[in-house]
């Protein structure tokens, strides 16, 4: 009997659902409604997210719920209008009668918005099939992240009100924090109900009261505590952290104990004025003798840099300052070379047009056309390029006088310390053909110094054995060098590619020529 | 204003459009705008420089004198995808929502 009458209940209120004054078509609602803030008693703001309409007007129809199917009778009518002026995308019901506290309600609309429809320059009207949104006015609060710093603050629908010394008690710890309004304009939906911590914690405890708080119905507010979230996930690379500590250790039996350390440590560290952001790094890459195969680098790397980016309106998009000091040294610190490194990259317009850029193109004129569509929905561009120009300058000297050994320890030679005054622009360029990539990469570097390197050569010895023996040499002048490419991925995400490599030209410090082709197979996450 | 009303105004200053759709990611937004004439930015990438140069402006847009001041400069560039979550408009919206309260300073008179 109970079932029955309920079951009535629900035909009575369905039969109750106003109808919209119909002019054509109606069409489904077009707005995610995500969000929603009750800013007076008698007020409901819901956020539409997808889209940007305008002159929303609706018929709205309240009803209470008892439970997820369980729908009482309408309790109410009243408007729909919006956005509100300076308040965009948040659209405002309105109600003769303020609504209860600590219930649950269903909002049911229908009417017209006018939107701007993809080939079309003016808004257009269009009305829209009943929609529902169900929402509370219960008095709670709950703890979330804030996004970014990772901090703790208090989210709830409703607008609330702070009397003097409102605080939040962490009962696990005795902790308080005071509270603030996110705002200071009661209006601003985006806003209301949002309550800073001060200070922010970084986490809260399970046991939370709010003291001198009270909801728009002067309800007292109860505080859900946050649910454990996952740790975050680690960079996959150690190009991609910007901590990285690596500390291998091999002993034992007629083993002789190694050990290699490998750090790298590169924060990205707040602004200075003027728009600079500091980018220091320290790299640390050596060890003794090799753990299984793994045989150790020598370099100890600290660098201190700062960056600024200039944008540009024309042809000019804009140029990225991002001078840094380097000192190279090693861990017997037989090499000590400071370096002040100036590059500059310039960005100019239509130099670049990716494959994965040209796909996200086609993508977002899709969803332009239809809202529901997917990025696996729409075929991938085959066809893509870029072109990045830099100049840089690399200034400094060699601080010490070094011993270089030959390559089979037979011989040495020392390398008188030297000044170091290069120019170096740079082009690297890529063309994308489905799964095929071409890059090119160039470094004309110009020498205005005589630099002091070191050349080998093989020297018969009176015993009819070889030995290599190295001698002293200078380089100065034009000493390019170049990387040419060609990689064919075996996956559309581009993981996995086979690729060789033409090598060629010379590269400080020593300016070895290379002339060299390198094969492989490159895994990248 | 509204906070989100600001934002928005930040973006179209950014990107060159303040975007119909707040559920976009930032990045597709400002791949999508690289050949916008008023603000182009071909070939900037979104991470660091794009996000820096956003955060740069919602510093400067969020400290002028008035009643709604906030301390954006807690916004790091690693809070943004793909090292941090902020990765739409309404995270951004958000953020700046419950980033710190400055003290209100009042408008100058012109």
């Amino acid at each position: 009997m109970k079932k029955l009458l309920m079951t009535l209940i629900v035909v009575a209120a369905a039969s109750t659902w106003p109808t919209a004054q119909i002019n054509g078509a109606e069409v489904d609602f077009p707005c995610q409604l995500t969000d929603y803030r009750i800013l007076q008693p008698n007020e409901i703001m819901v956020r539409c997210d997808g889209v940007n309409i305008n002159n929303f007007a609706a018929e709205a129809s309240l009803y209470r719920l008892l439970d997820e199917s369980v729908v009482y009778p309408a309790v109410a009518t009243g408007s729909g209008s919006g956005p509100v002026a300076g308040y965009p995308f948040w659209l405002k019901f309105l109600f003769p009668e303020p609504l209860a506290h600590t219930q649950d309600y269903e909002l049911r609309f229908s009417g017209s918005y006018k939107i701007k429809r993809p080939g079309r320059a003016d808004w257009v009207t269009e009305f829209f099939k009943p929609t529902r949104f169900r929402f509370t006015t219960r008095p709670e609060l709950a703890v979330a992240k804030t996004p970014g710093p990772n901090e703790q603050y208090l989210s709830g629908h409703s607008a609330v009100q702070l009397s003097a010394g409102a605080k939040l008690v962490d009962k696990t710890n005795g902790q308080e924090y005071d509270l603030q309004l996110a705002s200071s304009d009661p209006a601003d939906p985006d806003a209301a109900g949002q309550l800073v911590l001060n200070p922010a914690p970084s986490t809260l405890g399970q046991k939370l009261e709010v003291r001198g708080v009270t909801d728009i119905f002067n309800q007292k507010l109860t505080v859900k505590p946050a649910k454990a979230a996952p740790p975050p996930t680690a960079p996959k690379t150690k190009e991609a952290a910007n901590w990285n500590f690596n500390v291998l250790h091999q002993m034992g039996e007629g083993i002789k104990p190694t050990w290699i350390v490998d750090v790298k440590i590169a924060p990205v560290l707040g602004g200075l004025p003027g728009r600079f952001y500091i980018t220091p790094s320290l790299i640390v890459d050596t060890g003794n003798g090799k753990v299984g195969e793994t045989k150790t680098n020598d370099i100890i790397n600290p660098k201190f840099g700062v960056s600024r980016l200039v944008r540009t309106n024309g042809i000019f998009n804009g140029i990225k300052f991002s001078p840094s000091i380097s000192y190279e040294t090693n861990r017997e610190r037989d090499k000590r070379n400071l370096l002040f490194d100036g590059n500059t990259r310039i960005y100019i317009t239509g130099l670049e047009n990716t494959k994965a850029q040209r796909s996200q193109d086609a993508f977002m004129r899709a969803r332009l056309l239809n809202p529901t569509v997917l990025p696996q929905d729409v075929p991938e561009a085959r066809f893509g390029y870029s072109v990045k120009l830099f100049f840089g300058t690399e200034l400094g000297k060699a601080l010490t006088d070094n011993e270089a050994k030959s390559s089979d320890k037979s011989s040495s030679v020392i390398v008188p310390k030297y000044g170091i005054r290069r120019f170096r622009p740079q082009f690297s360029s890529s063309l994308e053909f489905w799964r095929l990539t071409t890059s090119l990469s160039v470094y004309p570097r110009f020498l205005f110094s005589t630099e002091n390197v070191t050349r080998e050569m093989d020297t018969l010895q009176p015993d009819g054995s070889v030995k290599k023996t190295i001698f002293l040499h200078t380089v100065s002048g034009w000493r390019p060098y170049g990387e040419l490419s060609v990689s064919y991925s075996f996956d559309p995400a581009g993981h996995y590619a086979a690729t060789s490599v033409y090598k060629f030209g010379s590269q400080p410090p020593n300016f070895d020529h290379t002339n060299v082709v390198l094969s492989g197979v490159v895994v990248r996450f | 204003m509204a906070i989100r009303k600001r934002v928005n105004d930040v973006l179209a200053d950014w990107c060159g459009v303040a975007p119909d759709d707040q559920t976009i990611s930032l990045e597709v937004l400002w791949t999508s705008t690289r050949n916008n004439p008023d603000r182009p930015h071909n070939g900037i990438d979104f991470q660091p420089d794009g996000v820096n140069d956003l955060r740069d402006k919602l510093i400067d847009e969020f400290k002028k004198p008035g009643n709604e001041r906030k301390r954006v400069s807690v916004l790091k560039a690693q809070h943004f995808k793909p090292t941090g979550d902020i990765d739409t408009v309404n995270d951004l919206v958000r953020a700046v929502v419950v980033s710190p309260n400055l003290k209100s300073m009042p408008l100058k008179e012109s």
